[in-house]
């Protein structure tokens, strides 16, 4: 089991396909400050998702979009939802967090019927740069299910009208 | 594929030092510029209204005899909010943001959505305002295609 690996301005880092090709791996990272913000509602359950679907699992990913239709604001950045990657696909499982009085479980379930998971990634506009793994050319923002498309499998419904750009497919 | 024990192995490093568990909350989410209001900490179905609003659904509802609806998201909220005379300097009450959906989007989706699903939500768990501490800076431009 892969450890996590905090890297500078990140809590971890972890491979996906390059925006500009499916076959070539890039690295990307969870801010400690989009983490923070599970934590401090003490979401229990994304950060399983986050183990047990992101870390590993980007790689998996079918269909890769960018830009959000919606408006986006992210520091002096305007057009920030121009920036947005959204990779998709069908994980084999969900994860779920299972309280207990004083802890607490994780739940491995088959994935939900017709869903596809989504990760949200903004592009990083001047990547951190390290030697082990190269430029850290985005930050993981969010991961959720979506119901499926009923015509592009793996992708989110509507995904024409959710996202700017199909940038690939790995089908 | 990781077990659950390593799984959980992870999430206990992550949260090491954290007191408490999940309790319902509102709250201004500002790398992604939304509202999130999060009844359950469960995974979760999105379900979009509108390109600004999105339904949270229990995966598990059915069998967990839970309910089916466990939150909601209010996206591109410093643009919304400044729009609707919603000021994002002190939090927001949650029905002022609610009437504002309601008179921005006039169509019976969103009816359905504010007085089926939201203001009954935020009633039964007592989430009466928006914590709004994250947001800051100048208002967006909308920049929907």
């Amino acid at each position: 089991m892969r450890a996590i690996r905090p890297l500078g301005s990140y809590r971890d880092v972890t491979e996906a396909y390059a925006p500009d090709n499916p076959l070539s791996v890039v690295y990307l990272g969870v801010r400690e400050d989009s983490f923070k913000q599970v934590l401090h509602q003490n979401l229990f359950t994304p950060v399983a998702q986050y183990y047990g679907i992101v870390q590993d699992g980007l790689l998996e990913a079918i269909h890769l979009f960018r830009g959000l239709r919606r408006p986006l604001m992210h520091g002096d950045d305007k057009e920030a939802d121009k920036s947005v990657l959204v990779y998709s696909w069908r994980p084999q499982v969900d994860c779920v967090w299972s309280p207990s009085r004083f802890d607490g479980n994780v739940i491995l379930r088959p994935a939900p019927q017709g869903e596809v998971f989504v990760v949200l990634v903004r592009e990083e506009k001047q990547p951190e740069q390290y030697s082990r793994y190269g430029p850290i050319v985005g930050s993981i923002e969010k991961w959720n299910w979506i119901k499926e498309d009923p015509v592009l499998p793996h992708a989110p419904i509507d995904w024409r009208e959710r996202y700017g750009e199909k940038l690939w497919s790995r089908i | 594929m990781r077990t659950a024990d390593g799984i959980r192995a992870l999430v206990r490093e992550t949260f090491a030092g954290a007191s408490g568990g999940f309790r319902p909350c509102a709250f201004f989410d500002d790398r992604l510029d939304c509202i999130r209001i999060i009844a359950r900490d469960c995974s979760v179905l999105e379900t979009r209204i509108n390109p600004y609003l999105t339904v949270l659904e229990d995966n598990y509802y059915l069998e967990s005899g839970r309910k089916q609806y466990v939150g909601f998201t209010v996206k591109g909220a410093r643009h919304f909010c400044d729009e609707h005379g919603l000021s994002m300097s002190a939090p927001i009450n949650v029905s002022d943001l609610l009437n504002a959906i309601l008179k921005a989007f006039p169509d019976l989706a969103v009816e359905l959505f504010v007085n089926g699903i939201a203001r009954p939500l935020v009633q039964e768990e007592n989430i009466e305002r928006v914590d709004v501490s994250g947001a800051s800076g100048p208002i967006p431009k909308p920049s929907l295609a």
